[in-house]
């Protein structure tokens, strides 16, 4: 057909990114990984050892814990907040675009803005929610949100639910877009309520959007760093130190690009396993 | 016969009716609980906007205010003054041109070789393509940092923050996409009549891809006006960071005023919200496209 000359030229400039800065970056970070490499100097290979320090020490199953505490509710609620969303503008033409771009609309701000206006809500002074806690009479209830270890991952979390929801609403209304209108139709005429509709015809038919949804939130929540680096620094207490944010600590906070390595690949296995799981699970429920 | 019918019609008609009284209802009851949280929703931007325009004192006073304050110009020359703001700015507006026009052309090539050639591996290929979107950063974030700022001695760099986030894979497959549902006729008629590949691609592919490369190209310069932990490790120089990083950088700042920070952050968020607003056609397509597949 064409020739193998033009092929390899179309795909060059491609290889060549994908090499330089994806390949050998990873085939070097599985490498440091067993050194003491410091970012300077010489590396001095050490085996297992940051491994086994990963493992043996409290304070890294701790990191692995937060972060999976963060995914799941962040997954769960981003999840259903958008289904809810999306299951109520289907029903709605007259406001949905409007709706669907208000909700949309964090999810386009930097994570810097989302953190400086959500610590401005949760600042323990008049910021906002204290203020409206006030104004309802609620002052029992005004804290310093980010400050106490017990609210601070949860107030990060809708920090994050709240960026993102409007992401998760419009891959559920594509989702939507692509229900043949004569299986809603067929299930009104039935006389279908709308909630048997939805419940029984419309969460079924949107199984790929699950997939698809609770695949990218999960990845993505897996690995974020941005907002408990911004908002908590991983405060307080350790409350909110993700497995990303120890990596950061390890690598520029203390130039351990070895032992942050070695955090590195543990977090790298610990998301393709649960992408994994995740595709073979939700892809068997699709054919069902 | 015709009795029963008659009775069955308006049993029916009454159904109907009921039916439609009880969706107005639903219909009535969703509108007034969806419209208020949309603009809730929206409250915290909104507050960004205005405290922007607002001393501390106010900013702070228990008293819930709704209406833009008269500080705007004073906050901005603060942040002026902490951060070489509008410098940064200038910053985010060319890394974010350059990575997005170098990108979509990187991508696009990619694209164009996945759909047009056959050769051994091509499913594995694609399959590996989806894989690097799980990938950490992290795995490759500590060895591009080494390369670029210790043996390029790069750091602080335009070429720095462009180079290393180029290759996209949600962008190669996007393209992949958008060439294959072209009708692929056309380009094995130009093939016969002489025409060179890259002239087919340039001169017939490309443009046809149009609406499709739109959609792409906001995303990637979204991506890259936002992107935030490279560009934070990469610079130092306060005139050579991107906005986030300048922004980012006051965290901690007691000396900074609140409504200096939210002037910053509404100034990196005012310009892909008149993106978002008027290309909203674009930006769902290039959001959805690449989920819905």
């Amino acid at each position: 057909m064409t020739s193998r000359k033009s092929m390899f030229l179309f795909t060059l400039p491609a290889l060549i990114v994908l090499g330089v800065f994806f390949v050998y970056p990873i085939l070097l970070t599985f490498q440091m990984s067993f050194t003491d490499f410091s970012g300077v100097g010489e590396a001095e290979p050490v085996g297992l050892k940051n491994y086994d320090r990963i493992i043996s020490r409290s304070r890294y199953p701790d990191a692995l814990w937060v972060t999976a505490k963060f995914t799941v509710i962040v997954v769960l609620f981003q999840t259903l907040a958008g289904l809810f969303f999306a299951a109520l503008l289907h029903r709605l033409p007259a406001v949905r675009n409007f709706a669907r771009a208000a909700l949309f609309t964090p999810a386009m701000m930097s994570f810097v803005v989302v953190g400086y206006v959500w610590q401005f809500i949760y600042s323990p002074f008049s910021g906002g929610l204290n203020a409206l806690l006030r104004g309802a009479g609620l002052d029992w209830l005004a804290k310093g949100w980010l400050g106490d270890p017990d609210t601070a991952l949860y107030a990060i979390a809708i920090a994050h639910i709240w960026m993102f929801t409007g992401y998760t609403t419009a891959i559920f209304l594509a989702g939507y877009a692509n229900i043949p209108s004569d299986i809603d139709e067929a299930g009104r005429l039935d006389g279908a309520s709308s909630w048997q509709r939805f419940r029984w015809l419309e969460v079924p038919l949107l199984a790929p959007s699950f997939t698809i949804n609770i695949m990218l939130s999960t990845i993505g929540t897996l690995k974020t760093f941005e907002l408990p680096f911004i908002m908590t620094r991983g405060g307080p207490d350790g409350a909110t130190r993700t497995l990303s944010l120890e990596i950061i600590e390890q690598l520029f906070g203390r130039y351990k690009f070895g032992f942050a390595s070695a955090l590195s690949i543990v977090m790298l296995v610990i998301v393709i396993a649960v992408a994994v799981f995740q595709n073979w699970y939700l892809r068997r429920r699709e054919d069902v | 016969m015709s009795t029963v019918s008659t009775q069955m019609t308006s049993q029916n008609a009454k159904r109907v009716r009921t039916r439609q009284q009880t969706d107005r209802f639903n219909s009535l009851l969703i509108h007034a609980v969806l419209v208020p949280v949309a603009i809730l929703w929206l409250m915290p931007v909104y507050m960004m906007f205005i405290f922007a325009s607002m001393g501390d004192s106010a900013l702070f006073s228990p008293k819930i205010l709704l209406l833009p304050g008269k500080e705007a110009w004073s906050n901005l020359v603060n942040l002026q003054a902490d951060t070489a703001f509008l410098r940064t700015l200038f910053n985010s507006v060319v890394v974010g041109i350059v990575y997005t026009i170098l990108s979509v052309t990187l991508t696009a090539m990619a694209g164009w070789a996945l759909v047009r050639y056959q050769f051994y591996g091509k499913t594995v290929v694609t399959a590996l393509i989806l894989g690097t979107m799980t990938l950490p950063f992290f795995v490759v974030v500590i060895p591009q940092f080494i390369m670029i700022a210790r043996d390029f001695g790069m750091a602080n760099t335009w070429v720095a923050l462009i180079l290393p986030p180029l290759f996209n894979s949600l962008g190669v497959l996007f393209m992949r996409q958008a060439f294959s549902m072209l009708p692929k006729e056309l380009f094995e008629a130009a093939q016969v009549e002489g025409v060179k590949e890259w002239q087919i691609f340039l001169y017939v592919a490309l443009p046809l891809a149009r609406p499709m490369i739109a959609a792409l190209s906001i995303i990637l310069f979204l991506h890259s006006w936002n992107n935030y932990l490279w560009p934070l490790l990469i610079t130092n120089e306060r005139s050579m960071m991107t906005a986030p990083v300048a922004l980012g950088s006051l965290i901690g700042n007691t000396d900074i005023s609140w409504g200096s920070i939210m002037m910053g952050a509404s100034l990196l968020t005012a310009p892909m919200l008149a993106v978002f607003i008027f290309l909203q056609r674009h930006f769902m397509a290039g959001i959805t496209a690449g989920a819905v597949k």
